[in-house]
């Protein structure tokens, strides 16, 4: 089984493959389907798909990402982007190795929760995310910026 | 040599140890490298090995070989990844689960990738009888094997000639360890109980061999 399909406006630009359907794959995955591409979102647990919004036309995938039977079923070899969102560090630089080296997807990005470990990721020519980073550095800009006052 | 692993790791320990190799071991469980550290002639470094600090405090950069042997194969793939890439290691060995992805560590840079599953897989299929093997280590994925075996008294080898035991095509006796003897056999040889041969083979020969070494095989 193989999928191509037509994201929610018939934009078939991008073909995104998600995996980890926590919190933030899934807001991830809800927001790329809002913006037309065709999502794939795995996760080894059904009640995680519960987080899609009602009308996600993208495809849910139940299963486990780390057998390779996954990727392939999920497309991985005609998938423009990678996002590796589980919620163990290593599942998801492995992952994210496999999809650009041995798939050649041309955008992969790893989500991490170590942010002392992520100067070390990019050494393996990884892009990753660290939310806590993120929300770090808002905190950090709201208040050198003033804001949350009056 | 650091190996990096949450599993009982002594047995692999006191061997390398034994061989003169000198280790340090990365373990996360604070309990088990205490009891490591009572037992062995090793450096211990409680952490996980694949946080770069760790590997750091672990001196990876200065050692030649990591062995990266938990039992979760992302984890020992990024623990080689970072010690082959980051800190320059020249040979990484990953212990996997999945038999697949013997050739994916690989072609992401692992030295070398040895699934655990497909070595009993191979014993049981070729149904060697792990009785009188004291020791089997397979190398090339599996493809050649060493094997200890211990002579015993109804062996159809003992008391014959090395000349006088037909081995398979692929396969030499390359050692015989008499008591404290190591010696490289000649055709003369004679083989006695209680040897130890160290036999290299094909795998694919295994159950030849020990058929021409013991007589049967069970």
């Amino acid at each position: 089984m193989e999928m191509n399909f037509m994201g929610k406006n018939g934009i078939n630009d991008e073909y995104v493959i998600i995996v980890g359907c926590g919190r933030l794959g899934a807001h991830l995955a809800n927001a790329l389907f809002e913006s037309g591409k065709s999502v794939v979102i795995i996760d080894m647990k059904p009640s995680a798909f519960r987080r899609l919004v009602e009308g996600f036309g993208g495809f849910a995938l139940e299963a486990d990402a780390t057998e390779l039977d996954t990727l392939k079923k999920a497309g991985i070899e005609n998938a423009d982007v990678f996002a590796a969102i589980t919620d163990d560090d290593n599942t998801n630089i492995m992952l994210a190795q496999i999809a650009k080296t041995i798939y050649g997807v041309r955008k992969v990005i790893a989500r991490v929760y170590e942010p002392n470990r992520q100067n070390v990721y990019e050494e393996l020519e990884i892009k990753t995310i660290c939310p806590m980073t993120l929300s770090a550095e808002a905190f950090k800009d709201s208040i050198e910026n003033d804001e949350g006052g009056d | 040599m650091v190996v990096a692993g949450y599993r009982k790791v002594h047995f692999l320990v006191k061997k390398f140890i034994s061989e003169g190799h000198k280790l340090t071991i990365i373990h996360r469980d604070e309990e088990e490298c205490k009891k490591l550290a009572k037992i062995h002639k090793a450096s211990i470094v409680h952490g996980d090995g694949t946080d770069p600090a760790i590997l750091e405090d672990a001196g990876v950069m200065d050692n030649d070989v990591l062995l990266a042997i938990s039992s979760n194969d992302a984890e020992n793939f990024v623990a080689c990844q970072i010690a082959g890439r980051v800190y320059g290691v020249d040979r990484t060995l990953a212990f996997v689960n999945e038999p697949e992805y013997i050739d994916v560590f690989k072609r992401l840079g692992v030295s070398t990738v040895i699934s655990t599953a497909d070595i009993i897989y191979n014993m049981i299929d070729q149904k060697i009888s792990v009785e009188e093997i004291i020791n089997l280590m397979p190398m090339e994925d599996g493809k050649i094997g060493i094997m200890d075996i211990e002579i015993a008294d109804d062996f159809k080898s003992a008391g014959k000639s090395l000349a006088e035991i037909s081995l398979p095509e692929d396969s030499v006796i390359a050692f015989i360890i008499r008591g404290e003897r190591q010696m490289v056999p000649r055709g003369s040889t004679v083989v006695k109980e209680g040897d130890r041969l160290i036999i290299l083979s094909l795998s694919s020969v295994q159950t030849a061999v020990i058929e021409a070494i013991k007589g049967r095989v069970d």
